[in-house]
């Protein structure tokens, strides 16, 4: 296992150098860059002077080198621990992480809570009930999130608290250690929206897995047995059936990530997501690939986790 | 008879006191906080090296200038920092004298070592100023401390800018031990003003707090307690602040449609006034006159008469706009020609349009008999694609077929400063004075930075330069009368004033004293704003 875990280790390695490289050359793809930016949008410059300050920002911001030089500088900052100076910010790129990491994290652990709590016993449910209105009522609620966009249902929790109960969530953004009331009622809005959204899947597969497992002969032993019915199902067929929904769920954290940055958008929540964003419009580099690096990073792990919580669930699973 | 009148008295007595009192109403109150948003993170904040409103909003009120642009009248420069100030005769050099007794917000005294070392930073030659240092670089010489409480600036040649561009809101005064301190101005802890607010916390991407300055150097002022912008990047989180009263304004880029103005009012009926305001923004539309088939002026003066403003602002500005002219005559005054003498010139005239159209057509046809496929293009930002789809289809009705291409703002942004376009449809351009120079200098002069045509006419630029270096003001509007005619009268200019842009806006009921300012950039200090609650 000890063995394993180091070999899954070491594979980030090239896994992650394979993202930077890609980010870092899709980023220097996208024509425009920071210099241009700056001087460009404000127009208010001369056209010859305009000029001569792109060329200045670029020499000052090393834009000018060959992106081979600038790649390798960049890597070799990386492993002193440093993730470049963010030009739109002015301020080391690692103290802008340091802020955004913990609120993203917030939001995708209370998103994937959520959804666990709500998308599980729905999946339970509409299996135990399976062609009854219960049934019915559950596959209609997970096909709908499913099929709402994850931004729609974004501004409809928006225009439904407004509208009906003449209430938003707080504008400004505290941090659960400081008013773990306000950060809730701020974060709690996007974490629904988006649970909604991930916990339809999660609903569909508990379902399709538990129908799969409540036909096993073991099952039918227990029932044989005398066992209750709720015994039968949670302590018997549940636990067997939400082995493929964990690593389901894990590989679903994945594309959390990607759903965040729309959440951190419309409910205003300063995180990687938001960001992430800004950094791309603003073309600040070194902002963008050290987001994708960490995001990347957390992909990889969580990919890691899933594999390990699965044999330790499934003892039959060993790893070589 | 008397007796019995006396409660008549008494009863009109009453009513007198209950019609006086909105008078006695509208003495301003002390105290509460001013909710405001900031529609993006400004993450920088030194004002004299940004160019979006996003970073002027942000210590707005922190600063103080020399001279303000009257928080009650707008467009009117008036003393700041500064008592008073006189001009030379030949309009080449400006004495200011200085208020006594001013502290910076962390104690330290102001003087004339501080205007000094601002102006020289702006204008030094290494030094990115896109704001402030666009407005003086060209004309400031030098400028000098002649005691503690006096400067002395002098021009290049006279300049009517001057006076407007020191009032600007970009022309913040900041302090030298600041400066020399922490060279730039970008971190929360350099900012250190001598207005009405102390900045008193910067959370990124969360909130920007001002404090009362207790020191503030006009006795009494400000008002209100504190501001409280919260950064709000999208749409529809602001219009939901604003509908749930969490915001006490609106009057930041980019304006409210009509549409949602309506919304706010019937969400908080009553509690609110929503208003329509120009927002001194020209929206354009420009031809490559170095690319096929604008190289041939017939095809350029064909675009002109074809483009329908009207029908534009009709359709997408919900019928508010001002259609055609060269400056906003509500916010230019006597420099913007009158309306009526605009919409004469051929493509501007309603009544002519369709005879416009026709000759549009045959001009087309003269060098392409089946028509011609041209390259639109504009930045997928606010409503432009949707205006373009009315320009595209106004030039379609001429046999101009198009090929539309969207880009991304910052893309779209280097290829009209590289002249890689044949139609921009759509782009608008912010003024940051309401001094007429500002529009032909940006847009007209053969080197204006908004320029994208890069079309240079010698008279232009003749009577831009004349313009600026008088300081007589009837002789100014006479010479700006003359350089907008001019212009009108070049059916092939490649830049066409499509129409000035108006929004909405809306002010909480409490909100007293709050008064929307020329440009977007002025006002926005909060000075003298009060809360009625």
């Amino acid at each position: 296992m000890r063995e394993y875990i180091i070999r899954r280790l070491l594979l980030f390695i090239p896994s992650l150098l394979g993202v930077s490289l890609v980010i870092f050359v899709l980023m220097r793809l996208v024509p425009g860059d920071i210099a241009e930016i700056l001087v460009y949008s404000a127009g208010s410059e001369q056209a010859t002077v305009a000029k001569a300050q792109i060329a200045k920002i670029r020499q000052e911001l090393g834009l000018d080198q060959p992106i081979a030089v600038q790649y390798v500088l960049w890597l070799k900052n990386i492993l002193q621990g440093n993730f470049g100076h963010s030009y739109i910010e002015d301020r080391p790129v690692w103290n802008m992480l340091r802020e955004w990491f913990p609120r993203t994290m917030e939001l995708a652990i209370l998103t994937l809570l959520l959804a666990t709590l709500w998308a599980v016993p729905l999946g339970v449910v509409s299996a135990v009930k399976q062609d009854r209105w219960p049934d019915y009522l559950c596959r209609s609620l997970s096909i709908s999130g499913l099929s709402v966009p994850i931004f729609f249902s974004g501004v409809l929790i928006l225009f439904v608290l407004v509208r009906y109960f003449q209430w938003l969530p707080p504008l400004e953004y505290v941090s659960l250690w400081e008013d773990p009331s306000r950060n809730l009622q701020k974060i709690i809005w996007p974490a629904l929206a988006q649970a909604f959204y991930i916990s339809a899947p999660i609903t569909r597969l508990t379902r399709s897995q538990l129908l799969e497992v409540i036909r096993e002969d073991y099952v039918r032993t227990a029932r044989s047995k005398g066992l209750i019915e709720q015994l039968v199902i949670y302590r018997h067929a549940l636990k067997n059936a939400l082995l493929p929904v964990v690593t389901f769920t894990g590989w679903w954290v994945g594309r959390l990530l990607g759903g965040i940055v729309v959440m951190e958008i419309i409910f205003q929540v300063p995180g990687m997501g938001m960001g992430l964003i800004t950094s791309v419009n603003n073309r600040d580099y070194p902002t963008v690939q050290a987001i994708v690096f960490v995001m990347a990073g957390i992909f990889l792990l969580l990919n890691l986790i899933v594999d390990l919580l699965y044999a330790w669930l499934d003892p039959r699973i060993k790893y070589a | 008879m008397r007796t019995r009148n006396i409660p008549l008295i008494l009863a009109a007595l009453a009513a007198a006191l209950v019609l006086a009192l909105p008078a006695r109403a509208a003495e301003p109150k002390r105290g509460g906080i001013v909710n405001w948003f900031n529609y993006a993170d400004p993450t920088r904040l030194d004002i004299h090296a940004e160019s979006a409103l996003a970073h002027q909003q942000a210590t707005a009120g922190v600063y103080s200038g020399l001279l303000q642009h009257d928080p009650e009248k707008p467009g009117e420069p008036i003393p700041d920092l500064a008592t008073s100030y006189q001009a030379s005769e030949d309009g080449l050099s400006y004495t200011f004298k200085l208020r006594q007794g001013v502290k910076w917000h962390d104690g330290q005294p102001f003087t004339a070592k501080d205007v000094v070392a601002t102006f020289e930073r702006v204008t030094a030659k290494d030094f990115r100023s896109p704001r402030c240092g666009t407005l003086v670089k060209p004309i400031l010489a030098k400028v000098e401390a002649v005691d503690d409480l006096t400067v002395k600036f002098t021009l290049k040649h006279p300049a009517g800018t001057f006076i407007p561009s020191v009032a600007s809101a970009w022309c913040r005064i900041a302090p030298k031990h600041i400066l020399e301190r922490d060279k730039d101005l970008n971190q929360a802890k350099s900012i250190i003003g001598t207005g009405p607010f102390k900045l008193k916390d910067y959370k990124r991407g969360s909130i920007i707090e001002w404090e009362r300055n207790p020191d503030y150097f006009i006795k009494g002022l400000p008002y209100v307690d504190g501001v409280k912008q919260f950064i709000l990047v999208g749409r529809p989180t602001q219009l939901a602040a604003a509908k749930a009263g969490r915001v006490m304004l609106w009057d930041t880029w980019p304006p409210m449609s009509k549409a949602m103005a309506e919304e706010v009012n019937k969400a908080r009926p009553g509690q609110v006034k929503t208003y329509q305001w120009p927002i001194n923004t020209v929206f354009l539309t420009y031809l490559n006159h170095k690319r096929k088939p604008f190289d041939n002026p017939d095809m350029r003066k064909a675009v002109r008469l074809a483009l329908n403003p009207h029908e534009i602002i009709e359709k997408v500005f919900e019928g508010v706009g001002l259609p055609c002219n060269l400056l906003d005559t509500r916010l230019y005054g006597d420099f913007a020609l009158p309306q009526e003498e605009v919409l004469k010139t051929p493509g501007c005239n309603p009544a002519t349009k369709e005879k416009d159209i026709e000759e549009a057509k045959q001009l087309v046809k003269k060098h392409y008999p089946d028509g011609v496929e041209v390259e639109v293009a504009t930045r997928a930002v606010a409503d432009y694609v949707d205006r373009s789809q009315l320009v595209m289809q106004q030039l379609r009705k001429i046999g101009i077929r198009i090929n539309f291409k969207t880009y991304e703002s910052a893309v779209g942004f280097r290829n009209w400063g590289a002249g890689n376009f044949t139609i921009i449809s759509s782009q608008d351009t912010a003024m940051v004075l309401s001094d007429p120079h500002g529009m032909f200098a940006l847009i007209y002069s053969g080197d204006g930075g908004r320029n994208y045509a890069r079309y240079k006419d010698p008279k232009i630029d003749e009577l831009i330069n004349k313009g600026l270096r008088e300081t007589n003001k009837a002789k100014r509007v006479q010479t700006y009368h003359e350089l907008q005619r001019y212009i009108l009268s070049q059916q092939d200019h490649p830049s066409i004033v499509i129409s000035w842009i108006e929004g909405f806006f809306f002010e909480d009921a409490k909100l007293k004293n709050y008064r929307q300012a020329t440009t977007v950039y002025d006002n926005n200090t909060f000075q003298k704003v009060w809360l009625d609650q």
